[in-house]
């Protein structure tokens, strides 16, 4: 009787830590800028897990609002592969580490990509309002994103490209607030790529570059 | 005698119940204030659209209820403005309108329209105006007590708390084909709300909000189309 109350008790404990965290799959629109788009072939190469990446978060701050498990993958994946797609003629995700490819025939030279973009997520962050102030939410993403030349030199990189975005919460429905939040600060990123990143210096003369080099290839 | 003397107080109690919740409606009405800047320009023409957009100011973003209220009135009537939501209208013209980069002044609209592809999409939906809403409403006093309580004899509550709130919003119009400022027009509301506890709690709410929002829309309708709902 005592083992099966033990028993009884540890499970509505868990149940209780289950119902405490709050999960979310980030869904939102992630439109196609409105940029010039150069005629180069850019390879995509991201961090491994990337494009399934879970978010664990949990808030032991005076307000206490619980755990939090947001499903990032999916949406990050998508805003990097749109607003590139924008940017480049090409745009193809690549397995290569470094940009490079193997000499395995010389008529394959002509389909590598003129350069790779780089892309780690470094942070994700959700703020409370205890840490905000008032009944306010903010959510901080922070990207890394190296540019490397077809023989796998890095050109640039680029080591913090914030995206941040902060409202009002809603007590009943803070799930949809985070969701909201994480959007537009996903969104704020995609405005950096599409925008400042190509004004980056180093990035600038190898667009230059390679743009005057090369029509856009396919991509291996 | 006793039961006619009960029914007697009832009586008696329900009619200064009555009394003092229609004197406390008349006094949570809203009062709204609205002041409009104009500078000379043209009314909306044929196909002509405007579009709603809340700004992000320090004190935090634009209430996403006023500028959906907005919307929802100007959309409606017997003249009514035909509008491009500001969710189509950030996502067409994607990154140039997200809160950190939109233009903050309409002398950034030289610049922002020598950015690749906006002045095209500007005008392939036709938007002529654009409307930056920016506001919010705040508590400025509260008072009053109330005490519910539930016994095995019955329930009620008993008191009054009252609450006063003040809703102040500007519209900034900015004509996009002229790359001016059009004006603006401000309307600021105030109402106290009540709670009496007369056995039920019995609300009497002023919307202050919902009054600007109203004074707002009606002035916004008449500076773009020159023409009243």
């Amino acid at each position: 009787m005592l083992r099966f109350s033990r028993l009884f008790l540890v499970s509505l404990l868990g149940l209780l830590l289950v119902s405490c965290t709050r999960s979310i799959t980030v869904s939102g629109e992630m439109p196609s800028p409105l940029v010039a788009r150069l005629p180069l072939s850019i390879g995509l190469i991201f961090e491994p897990g990337f494009s399934t990446h879970i978010h664990s978060q949990v808030d032991d701050g005076p307000s206490n609002s619980g755990a939090w498990e947001v499903s990032l993958g999916e949406s990050q994946y998508e805003l990097f592969v749109t607003v590139t797609e924008s940017m480049f003629q090409r745009v193809a995700r690549v397995d290569t580490f470094d940009c490079r490819f193997e000499d395995s025939d010389e008529g394959q030279v002509s389909l590598r990509p003129d350069g790779c973009l780089k892309i780690k997520l470094v942070e994700y962050a959700i703020g409370p309002p205890s840490f905000v102030g008032g009944d306010s939410y903010a959510v901080s993403l922070t990207y890394e994103i190296g540019l490397i030349d077809a023989k796998g030199n890095l050109i640039d990189a680029w080591p913090e490209v914030v995206g941040y975005s902060k409202s009002e919460g809603n007590l009943f429905n803070a799930e949809d607030t985070i969701n909201k939040l994480t959007v537009e600060a996903l969104r704020d990123v995609g405005g950096h790529l599409a925008l400042d990143w190509r004004k980056r210096e180093r990035v600038s003369g190898w667009l230059d570059a390679s743009a005057l080099r090369s029509e856009a290839k396919p991509i291996m | 005698m006793c039961i006619l003397g009960q029914i007697n107080f009832l009586t008696i109690w329900l009619e200064r119940s009555a009394i003092g919740l229609m004197l406390l409606a008349l006094g949570s009405c809203a009062t709204t204030r609205v002041e409009q800047s104009r500078q000379p320009t043209s009314v909306l023409g044929d196909g002509e659209a405007m579009v709603i957009l809340g700004r992000v100011t320090p004190r935090g973003e634009t209430e996403e209820d006023f500028t959906e209220c907005l919307a929802e009135i100007l959309s409606q009537g017997s003249n009514p403005v035909r509008l491009v939501s500001e969710d189509q209208f950030k996502n067409d013209l994607y990154p140039h309108f997200e809160s950190e980069r939109a233009p903050a002044n309409v002398e950034d609209l030289a610049s922002l329209f020598a950015e690749i592809g906006v002045r095209a999409q500007i005008e392939k939906s036709n938007v002529r105006y654009l409307a930056w809403i920016e506001g919010d409403t705040v508590r400025v006093d509260a008072g009053g007590s109330m005490t519910c309580a539930v016994s095995t004899f019955g329930g009620g509550c008993f008191g009054m708390t009252y609450w006063e709130d003040d809703a102040s919003f500007e519209a900034s119009i900015w004509d996009l084909k002229r790359e001016t400022a059009a004006g603006q027009i401000s309307a600021d509301a105030n109402g106290t709300s009540y709670i009496a506890g007369l056995l039920v709690p019995i609300p009497v709410l002023a919307r202050p909000e919902n009054a600007a929002c109203k004074g707002l829309a009606a002035q916004l309708r008449i500076f773009i189309t020159g023409m009243e709902e």
